[in-house]
């Protein structure tokens, strides 16, 4: 099921990409213009998930997915991945990376709150002493000021 | 001649106190990201690429470099102590490496295991050093049209490095070209699939493709379970070979270094075919084989070497041509590009300092970790004990602020957070994706060169077969493309061929 959507979904995008690639323009003057590779990989992309849907031997033999545990985990990454790139602009870098810390060792094979607090903050501090202090890059700060 | 005066070129950008701390910072890092079960040096690079990039470009690869074979060198340790495999190369390993262990012989393993490497190391970097310059010499000659030809075996040698399903391979090719044509046409200016988006019209961050692709899907992929293994490390002691040891292993290093060296020139071949081939060959030459999978120093000391040796040898197509032969280069490749670098034919002549100071940095990379495994093994066997779930966060954290430190943009975090998301289904779904970071970084400059070369020629696309270095590595393209159809033929009458290790 999931491998059809995917190859439905390059069929899609191979479709989208050969008629925007062919609103662009394939040649110029001067031979290739901007459109012309897009055109080629889009229609190989399309030809490549027809091809795949349509050839069953090409699909994975053996598909094991995670328990429901294992999904927990995995969506607690993601999540916490997606909540971070929201809040950074926010509450600043310290305090977003702090709570992504802690979702993230709450999330996988949690331990007690006090390690994951200690834990969370350290690997912060760490991390903020890495590129801010050695390699001297700027990280977002929050309305606090840091 | 030449090699020598690059050489000593090489060491003399290489020993600064800078470039020496961040090579051994750099070794120090990737052994320790090769100890680690699950991460191998393609995430490791991934993961760890962020914090090279605000260095001056000789310092940012020559860690990078050092992070490569660190995590090469730190794979075998997981191997024997845990029979998991720190990282691909290191699965045959397990087989007599853990064998060992059991048997209170985990010091001679990690011992031989480590000089086998620093040997195998040393005699393929000796081996680039006058080779390399060979290439690029002849690469001097190379226009556009050579280029576009170079650019066209670069994606046909791809098609050998697919695992898998080559018709999925051919998909993440396509998709990878695809892809790199999002943003704004230099020649042009025309933007192509920005859909207005301001955050695309510069085209995707390759930094936050190759953390997202090979570094968070990795770690999407290890959290699924939390396994648990025994680890053999109560005593470890005896990590010089004794004589019976030396004896034993000195023949299948060199023909592991050897071996590894050759395989590591051929696009596919590369670190992981070199140590089973070898351990294979290995097996076939022993007087008694079946004490392999026993616990024969045999089976550690030729496979590590040759693992080792590959990474020298992957090295010479990816810095004399631009043609990465193996993920972990094709990575590499990434790297140099996201630094401004263009590794190619003219890059020995362009940027001789950077391209002797990567050797270089080799040689001494291979004697920082020859130190590192050996008298700080207990370092890493500390290690091992630390949860999992202490070190991937803060894995994950140092990338996600390496992903945002590259433009400042938060855009790229989402980037790399799809790109993650997406790269752990199709891994699932068994789609390699190494072949999609070769497409997306060759592509842009297959596209260039292609303009360049039809604006120069009258005859249009003919003068590709009217320049004699064109025309023969378009030969040799129609070639690989033939034998590859011929091996697909051969495959399909004879409903599939895999190689396994003869037991």
């Amino acid at each position: 099921m999931i491998e059809r959507l995917v190859n439905l979904t390059w069929i899609l995008i191979g479709a989208a990409a050969l008629t925007l690639s062919w609103r662009i323009g394939l040649t110029g003057p001067y031979g290739p213009d901007s459109g012309l590779f897009p055109f080629i990989s889009g229609g190989l992309v399309c030809a490549g998930g027809i091809a795949l849907l349509l050839a069953r031997s090409h699909a994975a033999p053996a598909l094991e997915w995670p328990d429901f545990a294992g999904w927990v985990r995995i969506v607690g990454v993601v999540g916490a991945l997606a909540f971070m790139a929201f809040a950074i602009p926010y509450l600043g870098f310290a305090v977003a990376s702090l709570l992504t810390m802690i979702i993230l060792l709450r999330t996988v094979e949690p331990g007690g709150w006090v390690s994951t607090l200690v834990l969370a903050g350290v690997s912060v501090a760490a991390t903020l002493a890495l590129f801010v202090g050695l390699l001297d890059l700027q990280l977002p700060r929050g309305p606090w000021g840091f | 001649m030449e090699a020598l005066s690059g050489l000593v070129t090489g060491f003399s950008v290489i020993l600064t106190p800078e470039n020496l701390l961040l090579c051994l910072a750099g070794s120090f890092v990737g052994t320790m990201i090769g100890v680690l079960p699950g991460i191998g040096p393609l995430a490791a690079l991934a993961l760890l690429l962020p914090i090279t990039f605000s260095l001056p470009p000789i310092a940012g690869v020559v860690m990078l470099a050092a992070i490569f074979y660190g995590a090469m060198y730190g794979g075998s340790t997981t191997s024997i102590l845990l029979n998991l495999p720190g990282e691909a190369a290191s699965v045959v390993t397990c087989r007599d490496g853990y064998q060992m262990a059991k048997q209170g012989r985990a010091g001679a393993a990690l011992g031989i295991a480590a000089i086998g490497s620093f040997i195998a190391g040393t005699l393929s970097v000796l081996a680039l050093t006058f080779f390399a310059p060979l290439l690029g010499d002849w690469a001097i000659r190379f226009g556009p049209p050579e280029n576009v030809a170079l650019m066209v075996l670069g994606l046909v040698c791809t098609l050998y490095m697919i695992s898998g399903s080559a018709l999925k391979g051919l998909v993440m090719i396509a998709l990878g070209v695809l892809l790199a044509m999002v943003g704004t046409d230099v020649v042009s200016g025309n933007e192509r699939f920005t859909f207005g988006s301001i955050n695309l019209s510069g085209g995707l961050d390759l930094l936050a493709i190759v953390i997202g692709l090979f570094g968070v899907s990795e770690i999407l992929l290890n959290v699924e379970t939390i396994s648990k293994s025994t680890l053999l490390a109560d005593k470890i002691r005896g990590l010089f070979p004794t004589r019976e040891d030396w004896k034993a292993s000195l023949a299948p290093m060199l023909r592991g270094s050897g071996l590894g060296f050759l395989l590591g020139l051929v696009p596919g071949g590369g670190p992981i075919t070199a140590s089973f081939i070898s351990y294979a060959v290995e097996q076939r030459v022993a007087k008694d084989p079946s004490r392999f999978g026993k616990g024969a120093i045999e089976g550690v000391a030729g496979p590590e070497a040759a693992n080792n040796a590959a990474v020298g040898g992957s090295m010479i197509p990816v810095l004399s041509l631009g043609i990465p032969g193996t993920p972990v280069t094709a990575l590499l490749l990434g790297a140099l590009v996201i630094q401004g670098i263009q590794p190619g034919p003219l890059f020995m002549q362009q940027r001789p300092d950077l391209f002797w100071g990567i050797v270089a940095s080799m040689y001494v990379g291979n004697v920082f970790l020859l130190i590192l495994n050996l008298p700080l093994v207990g370092l890493w066997v500390q290690l091992l004990r630390v949860p999992y779930r202490v070190l991937f966060p803060i894995v994950l954290m140092l990338s996600v602020v390496g992903t945002y430190s590259a433009n400042k943009n938060i855009f790229d975090l989402w980037v790399m957070l799809a790109f993650g998301v997406a790269g752990y289904l199709l891994r699932k779904l068994e789609y390699d994706l190494a072949p999609f970071l070769i497409a997306f970084v060759l592509a842009p400059l297959l596209e260039q060169s292609l303009r360049q070369t039809l604006v120069m020629s009258p005859d249009g696309i003919m003068i590709m077969t009217q320049r004699p270095i064109a025309a023969v590595l378009l030969a040799i393209c129609l070639v690989l493309v033939g034998l590859m159809v011929r091996r697909g033929l051969t495959t399909r009458k004879s409903g599939g061929n895999h190689h396994e290790i003869p037991a």
